[in-house]
């Protein structure tokens, strides 16, 4: 607890320079407000309740693209890098796919899937995938080869191969990816939200900028702040959990 | 498409290049318009070199969305901003400065949006779009207003219909695939939608709740209106003189490669859209009827008194 | 057919899937241009110079705030790793302000940097640094403290200390840092310039969807496509190289 004194001073000595900076003039009060209201305006938030309905629908669809894209990144990644033939085959496909910005892909997904759940669903699946697919194939074919000759010795199936010698061996790899593509599922999700203002945090950030509401703009922020760090800091919880065995 | 931009960068240099070869007393003003058919006198003006004979040297960039402008004119990074009238009294409301100084000109008649549906759909009032969806360009905009407006005016409940936020390119894609049921779209979309013969167009929700009104202004800060008085005269001379020259040759062929010129829409499409004269000026009963609009729909809730946010000079 | 072939045959069945979906009618929209209608609008904007200009003005953008954010980032990184009140003052602060998204900044931030260059760099530079300063900050830390130890007792300097032992320790890491965030630094260039205008290929893409030239809009993306690969095999290649730099000059040391 005593270490994180110095980090609060720190914190409080930058927001108390812009409060001062606010209040008198010195920057425009309208456009960067004083840290104290924005604070007022974040616990109105967050004890009225106002937060609850529009982060529940972030969160649902973060999570829904999430898992998707992580599944199917792990499954694509353990099959490509297990097998040679199968990498070949979707190497050149996953390249070209990869280095899209997936906001440019926003018009053709929004014709064919609509501006609902399922098409933020599916732009956050696409943006998870790549950094798990890519991390988890690598983690796939680091894998001690003669870990797995040793199994098959001990005759072990595929199926158990997998299950008890690749998986966990590839954990920390494949476990990287899915923090990074947290990140960016949070990233994309509010950014779709933004374009189609329809429900969620994004288009509560865009409602509030489109009449100017500087403050709840901020406000609203501290919310998604809030939401990032939390959600970073359950993943580190169960990754914890989930890689007890290996020595770091 | 090419010759178009070569021939209009060229018209636009030509006076530019006149302009700085006779000198240093252009004082430089930067604006920010968007590149659509209501910022035509704007452009005719850049042009024609009216801002050069004005003594002003006018630096432009053309932004993607109609409020940016705001926030831009706040941070410096603009002097004179084009915006749509909602959102200039949105930001007013929440204590930022600033004066109407000109008004932004529907090239078109009213009849710049339309309410479309699917072909063969039996939506005709406000009372058959209950409990359906209607796509509009922004929540809580104008063409919001619009839709409620109508569907109040043609006997149906505004609250019991949904509205859907979509952006002008994906409406007709929204609507063909049932996302929406109905699209109000604003030009070039407008035309472009009405020649689908798979949409139908039944009712015009401008011209009911709004007809003829100014829905677009060029704003300036309150300081800048204060401490520059004189460019902003320079300006709207320009710029008047840019509305006259629109007016002239509004059926005129070289009309047509002008739009298409900043707009990069095809030359084409541009023959197609309605057009009308224009004009620049802005009143205070022009805001007023729209901070009129604005409450009864909630927007506004603080009053503004028109007067004090004209700053047209005389 | 060596699977590498298979490979290259399906990206080109995709493709003619796309075509396919056009010229057949099964799906008809303004917003879904066949895919030769797109390379024709991708050759001639790329021969008439518009594109390239366009994709040159937003890589330049990208790369000013990819440099700020990186030398900041490590700099940073390493202040943290090296001296333990600065990793507590600090950390905390970067901790809560790294999940926010900077596209959700966007919008607020045009207030304060208006909508010119300066707006974007300064987001790129934002978003690059946060994955810099950890990464780095992971790789400072894998330096076992012994050999810092020692170097003290020999009298070293701290800055020959940490250009011969902490930096080439921390390379890999930093350099994995640095490659992912130039692809965030891309991504949120194109974001930032949809968002809030002016030039560059984001605002580009918004302006050929609102002039109606789908086809434009397509092509950029390939071309963006192709620049975001290229810029990533170049990133490689310049990593391989230093790596190999960094392990003669630790041998050395």
């Amino acid at each position: 607890m005593i270490t994180l004194i110095p980090g609060a001073l720190f914190l409080f000595a930058v927001l108390g320079v812009v409060e001062v900076a606010s209040r008198t003039g010195i920057v425009n009060g309208a456009v960067i407000p004083p840290p104290s209201m924005v604070a007022m305006i974040f616990l109105q938030i967050v004890t009225s309740g106002a937060f609850v309905a529009p982060l529940l629908q972030t969160l649902e669809l973060l999570f829904a693209g999430y898992l998707t894209g992580c599944g199917l990144a792990l499954l694509c990644g353990i099959l490509m890098g297990s097998f040679r033939p199968v990498y070949n085959l979707f190497e050149p496909l996953t390249e070209l796919l990869r280095p899209i910005p997936k906001p440019a892909l926003l018009p053709a997904l929004i014709l064919f899937l609509g501006l609902g759940s399922t098409m933020k669903v599916t732009v956050v699946a696409l943006a998870a995938f790549f950094p798990v697919l890519i991390n988890t194939i690598q983690g796939t074919r680091s894998v001690d080869v003669t870990m797995i000759d040793t199994a098959r010795t001990f005759g072990y199936g595929k199926a158990q191969i997998l299950w008890r010698i690749v998986l966990p061996a590839a954990a920390p790899y494949y476990l990287a990816g899915m923090r990074v593509s947290l990140a960016i599922g949070l990233v994309v999700i509010v950014m779709a939200e933004m374009l189609t203002s329809n429900g969620g945090v994004g288009a509560t950030l865009i409602d509030m900028q489109h009449e100017f509401k500087v403050r709840q703009t901020y406000g609203w922020l501290a919310v998604l702040a809030l939401t990032g760090f939390s959600l970073n800091a359950l993943f580190t919880w169960i990754e914890r959990r989930l890689t007890f065995w290996s020595a770091s | 498409m090419t010759g178009n931009r070569r021939a209009f960068l060229a018209a636009l240099t030509l006076p530019m290049i006149a302009a700085r070869a006779s000198a240093a007393e252009l004082t430089r003003l930067r604006v920010g318009a968007i590149a659509i058919t209501d910022c035509a006198p704007f452009f005719a003006a850049l042009q024609q070199g009216s801002f050069a004979s004005n003594g002003l040297d006018v630096v432009t960039e053309s932004e993607t969305g109609g409020a940016l402008g705001i926030p831009a004119v706040v941070a410096g990074a603009y002097d004179i901003v084009y915006t749509n009238l909602p959102s200039a009294l949105l930001a007013i409301q929440q204590g930022i400065d600033l004066r109407f100084i000109a008004g932004g000109s529907p090239l078109n008649p009213p009849d710049t949006t339309g309410l479309l549906i699917r072909h063969g759909d039996a939506m005709r009032t406000g009372k058959d779009f209950e409990g359906k969806v209607i796509g509009i360009n922004d929540t809580r905009g104008l063409q919001w207003m619009y839709a409620r407006g109508w569907i109040k005016a043609t006997g149906g409940d505004q609250d019991k219909v949904t509205y859907r936020a979509v952006s002008f390119p994906q409406m007709s894609d929204a609507v063909k695939n049932k996302y929406v049921d109905g699209i109000i779209p604003s030009e070039p979309f407008l035309s472009l939608n009405r020649s689908d013969p798979t949409l139908d167009l039944i009712a015009s929700p401008g011209r009911t709740v709004f007809p003829k009104g100014r829905v677009a202004a060029w704003v300036v800060s309150g300081d800048f209106a204060t401490r520059h008085a004189d460019l902003v005269r320079k300006f709207v001379v320009a710029m008047d003189k840019g509305s006259q020259w629109v007016n002239a040759n509004l059926n005129t062929p070289a009309f047509a490669q002008f739009i298409a010129g900043y707009t990069k829409l095809d030359v084409a499409r541009v023959a197609t859209l309605a057009k009308g004269p224009t004009s620049v000026g802005i009143s205070a009963s022009d805001v007023r009827r729209m901070a009129d609009l604005m409450r009864a729909n909630g927007l506004l809730t603080t009053a503004i008194d028109p007067v004090t946010k004209i700053a047209v000079p005389r | 057919m060596t699977s590498r072939a298979a490979g290259i045959v399906l990206v080109l069945a995709l493709l003619a899937l796309w075509e396919g979906s056009v010229r057949f009618g099964l799906v008809h929209s303004a917003n879904w241009p066949a895919f030769s209608t797109v390379l024709g609008a991708l050759y001639q904007n790329v021969m008439d110079g518009a594109l390239l200009t366009v994709i040159g003005s937003s890589m330049w953008r990208m790369l000013c705030g990819y440099a700020l954010g990186s030398i900041v980032g490590v700099s940073v990184g390493l202040a943290i790793a090296l001296y333990r009140p600065v990793r507590l003052a600090l950390e905390p602060t970067i901790e809560l302000l790294r999940p926010v998204p900077i596209t959700a900044l966007v919008p607020a931030l045009i207030f304060v940097f208006g909508l010119d260059d300066r707006l974007k760099i300064v987001c790129v530079a934002v978003a690059t640094f946060f994955p810099v300063v950890v990464n780095t900050v992971s790789g400072a830390a894998t330096v076992d403290p012994i050999y810092l130890q020692v170097t003290r007792t020999f009298g070293i300097p701290r800055s020959m200390a940490i250009r011969r032992v902490v930096l080439p320790a921390a390379l890999p890491f930093i350099l994995a840092g640095l490659r992912t965030s130039l692809a965030i630094a891309l991504v949120v260039t194109v974001i930032a310039e949809m968002l809030a205008g002016q030039q560059g290929i984001g605002y580009y893409l918004v302006s050929m969807q609102y002039a109606l030239r789908a086809p434009e809009m397509y092509a950029a993306i390939i071309l963006l496509t192709m620049v975001a690969y290229t810029l990533n095999r170049l990133f490689l290649m310049w990593e391989s190289r230093l790596i190999r730099w960094a392990r003669t000059r630790e041998l050395e040391a």
